[in-house]
């Protein structure tokens, strides 16, 4: 026989290839994390780059151990972490009720809709400025501005998925004897409920990116401002903390949602 | 056969149905009797499931009238019990709770729920996977969901569209044994929409034979194979000729009213 064995190590599947084991993938990110952290050392280590605007890991670890020492580090993530969570729930729960309003009323969409494209394009940042005259740069304009960011994947997201209820179910519920509330709680919402989650974990990324931005611009603490402090008095060092503390929370936020979304659409996985 | 004598349970008269300009169902006339095993056979576009979606109240006839039990149909209602092609199960509900839900709309709690479902997984023999969701489960089985649940309602008409339709033809084969065997057992009115010449002859009393281009009922068949039925017999295939004969005059005419300038 010539016909061609499929080998055992090579899967014929060009794109959808399936992911890779868990000890796999933790190899790999350790292996790609060191390249990394070995080519940043060899710069730094042998002059190649000016180790005061690229500081060496050591250096960022010494001022990693001192920010955590002396508190400041703990004092300014909560400060951010509080900001964003504030930001996201006040978007949370304007966002869901009105996607939910327009998801099923054709007349509420038409209303609201031209608006609310109208708006999307700007960014949230554009809004900072009108945001501190308006509201001065207190804490309220920051956690406003982030709901404001987090806004529109929760509510676009809730939209779409009360709009996309699949009449079929809708048919099967009205058979069973259900009347209109019955549907729009025991068939629309669950429908819709993955999507919600969905918009709720994208609005949460927004969130992050737009709080950074919001407190590098005005404020007295957090984690925007723990490096923009730090570039007044030169400490890269710092910079580079501030920077890698926020993309561990984000990573941690995003992660912890993920957990969350798949703990509660259960039924989706097969 | 057990017809005849039996009470109308659904009256069709002079129904029509449009969707804006497109004539999907012209002018048809049926009755069927309760406890009657009625099948509607036809092409795509013959309109047989817009007539089994204008019983179940899901679309509004344009001229005419469809009474069950003597009531006029507007929308649906629990005592037609409906189940789709697609099989329409509520994915986020365990299989137990997709069967609970009609009853529980009527307000059914706690032991006398648990007593429903148990009775109707068991029935269409699904009992050991009563707490899995549907994406966890074969067409097969989702479809034997998708009937239990429409059952567990109580309803006097089961309503069911293509149920089979996607199915493999062995697969196909054992749900429509079984479901004359719950015909049998529930003693209720079913109305099923094949294409299928081979289902219709199997499991019902009486066939209507569809035609398409506009969808309207050609002919009303009494099914003359005897009970319980073989795929086999002298009989089914006699039914099966008489039908497949029809279909074939139906396409020679639309053949020769094509070539007509």
């Amino acid at each position: 026989m010539t016909a061609i064995a499929p080998s055992k190590r090579r899967r014929p599947e060009i794109f959808g290839v399936q992911s890779a084991s868990a000890r796999r993938r933790a190899t790999l990110a350790a292996v790609s994390l060191a390249t990394v952290l070995a080519i940043w050392m060899g710069l730094t280590e042998f002059g190649i780059v000016n180790t005061v605007l690229v500081p060496s890991p050591g250096d960022v670890f010494r001022a990693a151990l001192a920010a955590i020492r002396d508190g400041s580090l703990l004092r300014n993530a909560l400060a951010s972490l509080l900001r964003v969570l504030e930001g996201f729930t006040l978007a949370l729960v304007i966002a869901v009720p009105l996607g939910v309003l327009m998801g099923v009323s054709g007349n509420a969409r038409g209303l609201v809709e031209p608006l609310i494209e109208l708006l999307r394009p700007i960014p949230p940042i554009a809004f900072i400025p009108l945001a501190i005259l308006w509201f001065g740069i207190g804490e309220f304009s920051k956690v406003l501005i982030i709901a404001y960011g987090a806004f529109f994947p929760i509510f676009v997201n809730t939209m779409a998925g009360f709009r996309d209820v699949d009449r079929v179910h809708i048919r099967a519920a009205q058979a069973l004897g259900a009347n209109r509330f019955d549907i729009f709680r025991d068939v629309a919402l669950p429908s819709a409920f993955p999507q919600i989650v969905t918009g709720a974990r994208l609005g949460m990324g927004l969130a992050f990116i737009v709080l950074v931005a919001a407190e590098l611009v005005a404020a007295s603490e957090g984690l925007g401002y723990l490096i923009n402090d730090a570039r007044f008095s030169f400490r890269t060092d710092q910079i580079f903390v501030g920077m890698i503390t926020i993309g561990l929370l984000g990573l941690v936020l995003n992660k912890a949602l993920l957990e969350a979304e798949r703990r509660l659409l259960r039924w989706k996985s097969q | 056969m057990r017809l005849s004598a039996a009470a109308v349970s659904i009256r069709i008269a002079d129904t029509e149905v449009r969707y804006g300009d497109h004539l999907a169902l012209a002018r048809v006339d049926l009755e069927v009797h309760a406890g009657e095993f009625v099948c509607l056979l036809g092409p795509s576009g013959c309109g047989k499931t817009t007539l089994l979606n204008a019983v179940a109240g899901f679309v509004e006839p344009s001229a005419g009238s469809i009474e069950v039990n003597g009531i006029e149909v507007h929308g649906p209602a629990p005592e037609r019990g409906v189940v789709f092609q697609e099989y329409a199960l509520f994915p986020w509900l365990t299989v137990e709770r997709n069967i609970q839900y009609g009853p529980k709309l009527r307000g059914v709690r706690g032991a006398e729920l648990k007593a429903i479902s148990d009775k109707y997984c068991a029935l269409v023999g699904l009992r050991g996977s009563a707490h899995r969701f549907p994406n966890q489960l074969s067409g097969g089985m989702r479809q034997r969901v998708a009937i239990a649940r429409a059952l567990a309602n109580r309803p006097e008409i089961l309503l069911m569209d293509e149920p089979f339709g996607a199915l493999d033809a062995m697969t196909r084969q054992t749900l429509q044994e079984e479901l004359l065997k719950i015909w049998d057992l529930e003693r209720l009115t079913f109305v099923f929409v094949t294409h299928s010449i081979a289902e219709a002859v199997f499991l019902a009393d009486r066939i209507v034979v569809m035609t398409a281009h506009p969808g309207t009922v050609k002919r009303v068949i009494a099914n003359t194979a005897g009970r319980p039925r073989s795929r086999t017999s002298e009989e089914h295939f006699e039914m099966y000729r008489q039908i497949d004969s029809l279909f074939q005059e139906e396409a020679r005419r639309a053949l020769v009213a094509a070539a007509q300038p």
